[in-house]
């Protein structure tokens, strides 16, 4: 078992001078960023903030527009398909709503990665199910299907899925997202567990506050397609830029009509007429 | 991996980096482990292992214990010791199914769950019924513009597939009448047999299977996923019956259009029979259409239209009952799908059994 207390930084993911997006249109630009080995880095961005992009693109999803994307030191895109994957089995991913394929068992989501990888003993894939999912806090469930177990259960069977192969680096899309807080607690706490026992590092995109003062090692706060600070939640939340600052003291942009609508009192009192 | 044996102690050095594999190996030897009374695993060399490896070891400590061999770890890290004391201990009851039934069980469980589908098909049409008298006579309402869109979907743009089918039966019921015909010098009778065939019979089933395989699977896969979807009980909470709201304008289309349908395909299908007649039998086309004009009364175009009205019935009610008694996610919707489809054209062809068998014993408008 690989320990988590490294004496060197290394970086799993590094991305230089990347511009990432769909078609022509650029979402993000120029994106320089190392994420360490070891560590778990929390993503953090509004909606529409060029999160999910900057994930797709990381796990080789979407190639960069511009740019060198590094995985595990490893160039994704320029691999060809037999290499990629089986590189594929070193990353994992939970998915937001987890992925779970709805026509097979619990049991058999989370030993699809082995069944397909290894050439282990069903006794053996049997009992590594039986123990990832004893370790999300699952017991008694292998048998149903996705569809008859909660939605934060299933989230958990997703983690046990992409933790089975014992990858050296998880994603995870927004984890905690529709659970409640001591579900998503116990979530947190079980990705704790995860990274500490098996010295993974951990990419997570959220925006629970919460979570990431407990989960995250380093925080990347994305907005309007750029990178605006990365730092630990303590840093960030001293930070001087305004839209980091707004984010971790939860201010909503203050709307002051500017656009000149404003509200229809205003419409109606007569002073708009007036000042139009 | 190395092995020795103390006196009754077997010692195994593991190295390197374990993984899948090497795990694959370690099982194989623990299990065939004979005449020792104790297994030392032995990790000093070891530089790194995954949980492959203490799934192994989990199972197989259970299992020498069974037979009287102890199995345990030596020179281990405390980084290693704390990995394998954070895993969960094997139990027994993991992954059992729960126990198989008899056929007698299955057989009277799966007729209860037949029969109870039955009655919730019944059900299902009467509040269809109730829905659409609501919107008839007590002035509610249903989705906007749903009848239009729905009458171009289920009727207009299936009519190209069904012309093509039509001509096509329609030359193939020709050149067997030809064949048939020829035998006995009545070569006329291809224009009888190809008129009351298809208004009778293939244009109302031609229609028919055409739409449950193509607008049925649609309504149900549609439905089924807006079911998946919370839509459905969106629609509720806001106060608007999905069945009003989205079953009757379906129902409403489909009824109206395949019968519109059913009697182009009559059309269409005496064509191509026309085509025969002409081309390959050398009748005039006036003749043709003559003989077919004194063949086909109205009562055996009546008899196709009603019937196609009882047949966009079954294909609607079933369509959107399968689309909204959808259950689990993803593969319930093809699930549906496939049981509307099935369930469709088996209804339809027993109707029509029922629906020939009745007008030939009663005769007259039937």
């Amino acid at each position: 078992m690989e320990t988590s207390t490294y004496k060197s930084k290394e970086a799993v993911i590094s991305l230089k001078g990347v511009d990432a997006g769909y078609g022509d249109t650029v979402i993000l630009s120029n994106v320089n960023l190392e994420i360490w080995r070891g560590e778990i880095t929390a993503l953090l961005g509004g909606s529409g903030s060029g999160k999910s992009t900057l994930l797709k693109t990381i796990i080789g999803l979407l190639p960069p527009i511009k740019g060198e994307v590094r995985l595990l030191g490893e160039d994704i895109y320029g691999m060809d398909d037999l290499t990629r994957a089986s590189f594929m089995k070193r990353i994992g991913m939970l998915f937001q709503y987890g992925a779970l394929f709805g026509s097979q068992s619990n049991l058999d989501n989370v030993a699809l990665p082995l069944r397909e990888h290894t050439n282990l003993p069903e006794e053996v894939v049997r009992e590594m199910v039986r123990m990832k999912l004893e370790l999300v806090g699952l017991k008694g469930l292998e048998n149903r299907l996705p569809a008859d177990v909660s939605g934060g259960q299933r989230k958990r069977v997703a983690l046990a899925r992409a933790a089975i192969l014992d990858p050296e680096i998880i994603f995870c899309d927004e984890p905690s997202a529709g659970l409640d807080p001591i579900v998503a607690a116990g979530l947190d706490d079980v990705l704790r567990r995860f990274q500490r026992l098996f010295g993974m590092s951990m990419v997570i995109i959220t925006h629970e506050l919460e979570s990431i003062k407990i989960l995250a090692d380093r925080v990347v706060m994305l907005a309007d397609g750029k990178i605006q600070a990365v730092g630990t939640v303590d840093d960030l939340s001293q930070s001087d830029n305004e839209r980091v600052y707004d984010f971790f003291h939860r201010i909503a942009p203050h709307d002051d009509g500017e656009d000149g609508q404003g509200s229809v009192l205003e419409r109606v009192s007569g002073e708009w007429a007036r000042e139009q | 991996m190395r092995s020795e044996t103390k006196g009754k102690q077997l010692w195994l050095y593991l190295e390197g980096e374990l993984s899948a594999q090497e795990a694959t190996t370690l099982h194989k030897e623990l299990k065939s482990i004979s005449g020792h009374q104790e297994v030392i695993l032995d990790f000093s060399a070891v530089e790194s292992f995954d949980s492959s490896i203490i799934a192994v070891i989990s199972i197989c400590v259970e299992e020498l214990a069974q037979r009287n061999i102890v199995l345990h770890v030596e020179n281990i890290t405390d980084a290693q010791e704390e990995a394998l004391a954070l895993m969960p201990a094997k139990h027994d009851n993991f992954g059992l199914s729960p126990e198989k039934e008899s056929i007698l069980f299955t057989l009277g469980e799966s007729t209860l769950k037949k029969s109870r589908d039955v009655l919730l098909y019944i059900r299902f049409c009467a509040r269809i019924a109730l829905e659409t008298f609501r919107i008839m006579f007590m002035g509610k309402r249903y989705a906007k513009g749903e009848l239009t869109n729905q009458s171009v979907a289920i009727g207009v743009n299936a009519f190209p597939i069904i012309a093509l089918c039509s001509v096509l039966i329609g030359l193939v019921l020709g050149f067997q009448a030809a064949a048939q015909m020829t035998e006995f010098g009545g070569i006329e009778y291809v224009a009888n047999l190809v008129g009351v065939g298809m208004a009778r019979e293939f244009g109302p089933l031609m229609t028919a299977i055409v739409l449950a395989g193509r607008s049925g699977s649609a309504m149900a896969a549609e439905l089924g996923t807006m079911q998946v979807q919370e839509e459905l009980d969106a629609l509720r909470v806001m106060g608007l019956d999905p069945e009003r709201y989205l079953v009757v304008p379906r129902m409403f289309a489909i009824i109206i259009m395949g019968p519109g349908l059913t009697l182009l395909s009559i059309l269409l299908g005496i064509f191509g029979g026309m085509l025969i007649g002409v081309f390959y039998v050398d009748m005039t086309a006036l003749f043709y259409a003559y003989r077919t004009i004194t063949a086909v009364g109205p009562n055996d175009i009546w008899h196709g239209v009603w019937k196609s009205f009882v047949f966009s019935y079954l294909i609607g009610s079933i369509a959107c009952y399968c689309g909204m008694q959808i259950q689990g996610g993803a593969s319930g919707v093809g699930k549906a799908t496939t049981k509307a489809v099935v369930m469709s054209i088996f209804m339809i062809i027993f109707a029509d059994s029922i629906a020939t068998g009745l007008s030939t014993v009663v005769g007259g408008w039937l």
